[in-house]
């Protein structure tokens, strides 16, 4: 290392992390092929390289502290008792959970607990976009198709519609929108959370956006004040392992990329 | 065009980790450390809009932290007396029993260097920026983060005793 000149330190280095500009790259490797004080350095360099970012590695699985997750939780909204009587009716109706495909029933059985979660659902939707939205009839993130399946409305709707790799034309909307791909029957499915407190997946079939999965963010019950716990875990990590994990049962292929989103978004979202 | 507050706000919620270890790599000092951190992330709150969208958050928010830190973080002085977890006594998970004492050394060692060339390293080093982004962090022409990263390296290197820190 003494060796060396500056010059040559500073280029060792830089090769090491990456940054040497490419015309300056051949040129490099050939020298280190018969320069043995350079080639010497530049293992060093490796080592320390790898030596600092594994004794730091570490630190990134501590616990966050409350107190930092605190200043990004999202303030809960303005609660506006509607549609109660909906979400229940809805959850409650045996005659409309088995109208549901089988397939999405089959995934709702997996979930566990498939009313509770819709209700959950419904009321989240409701009780998030209501005080957004102004025309009377569209005020629920979800509704239901005239075959039984459930499907996304109002601002979940355009959401699915119109956000594209994770760009959100409106910065109001409780809605973001997340990764693409699609399932075994071709349908674009998309994952969409609604105001960091609900997660889902929605295919867009004939209905419009067929909602496959949800989940509210904590497994409480939704009348508790179940927002703060669960706005901070989704704000760490939007989706859940379980979610996750049917995005990969169910997806075909790997997810899309943006130009692959624009050309579907282009299409309608049709198979 | 550009992500919504709540996209940004999770965004910076899954930085959280990476901003700690730059803190406490910057301050010595773990409650200092979340004390910048939270500095940090609320002034980068009140100055969302501020964010250019296409250019990295990391380097933004580090920047902020760097800022404070220069601002009024370390006026506060508390400083030196650190660090690793488990001289905190908290646990962390290691695979080899060789891994703490590199570790300790290492962070000792890091502990020494002047605070821009500790900064420096951090960020290209452990943090991974690249050197244009560290430089912009730090305020500074590359030429400058690269004659700073060379020194903290050798300093690092001679403290370490060369080759004998391959992890």
């Amino acid at each position: 290392m003494t060796d060396l000149t500056e010059q040559d330190r500073i280029a060792a280095m830089a090769y090491v992390d990456g940054e040497l500009a490419p015309a300056d790259l051949a040129a490099f490797d050939a020298r280190l092929a018969h320069e043995p004080a350079l080639a010497a350095t530049v293992a060093r360099e490796r080592a320390l390289r790898a030596s600092l970012a594994s004794a730091y590695a570490p630190e990134l699985d501590e616990p966050v502290p409350a107190a930092l997750l605190d200043l990004l939780a999202v303030p809960e909204p303005a609660i506006k008792p509607v549609a109660a009587n909906d979400a229940v009716a809805i959850g409650a109706n045996d005659a409309y959970r088995g109208a549901l495909p089988h397939a999405l029933r089959w995934r709702w059985a997996e979930w566990g607990a498939m009313a509770a979660c819709l209700v959950l659902g419904v009321m989240l939707g409701a009780r998030v976009l209501a005080p957004r939205t102004t025309s009377g009839g569209d005020t629920l993130a979800l509704g239901v198709a005239s075959d039984g399946a459930v499907v996304a409305q109002g601002a979940l709707r355009d959401a699915l519609e119109q956000h594209v790799a994770g760009i959100v034309l409106d910065p109001n909307s409780p809605v973001v929108v997340g990764l693409t791909f699609r399932d075994h029957a071709k349908h674009y499915c998309r994952t969409f959370t609604l105001d960091n407190a609900s997660s889902g997946i929605a295919c867009k079939q004939a209905d419009g956006w067929v909602v496959a999965n949800l989940e509210h963010a904590a497994s409480a019950p939704a009348t508790a004040a179940s927002g703060n716990a669960g706005a901070y875990r989704m704000a760490a990590s939007p989706f859940s392992p379980a979610l996750l994990q049917s995005i990969d049962a169910m997806r075909e292929g790997d997810t899309l990329d943006a130009a692959a989103e624009k050309a579907a978004q282009a299409k309608g979202w049709r198979p | 065009m550009s992500l919504s507050p709540l996209a940004l706000r999770a965004e910076i919620a899954a930085l959280l980790p990476r901003l700690r270890r730059f803190a406490r790599s910057v301050t010595r000092h773990r409650e200092d450390a979340d004390d910048l951190v939270q500095i940090a992330v609320e002034r980068a709150l009140k100055h969302l809009d501020h964010w250019q969208d296409g250019t990295r958050l990391d380097s933004w928010l580090f920047r902020i932290m760097k800022n404070a830190w220069i601002d009024e973080v370390r006026a506060r002085g508390r400083r030196d007396e650190v660090l690793a977890p488990e001289e905190a006594g908290e646990h962390v998970g290691y695979s080899e029993t060789g891994s703490r004492e590199i570790r300790l050394s290492i962070d000792k060692a890091m502990g020494r260097l002047p605070e821009e060339q500790r900064m420096a390293v951090s960020l290209v080093l452990v943090e991974g920026l690249p050197y244009k982004e560290a430089a912009q962090v730090l305020d500074i022409p590359i030429g400058t983060l690269t004659s700073r990263l060379a020194r903290g390296r050798d300093a690092l290197q001679a403290m370490l005793g060369d080759g004998d820190i391959t992890p």
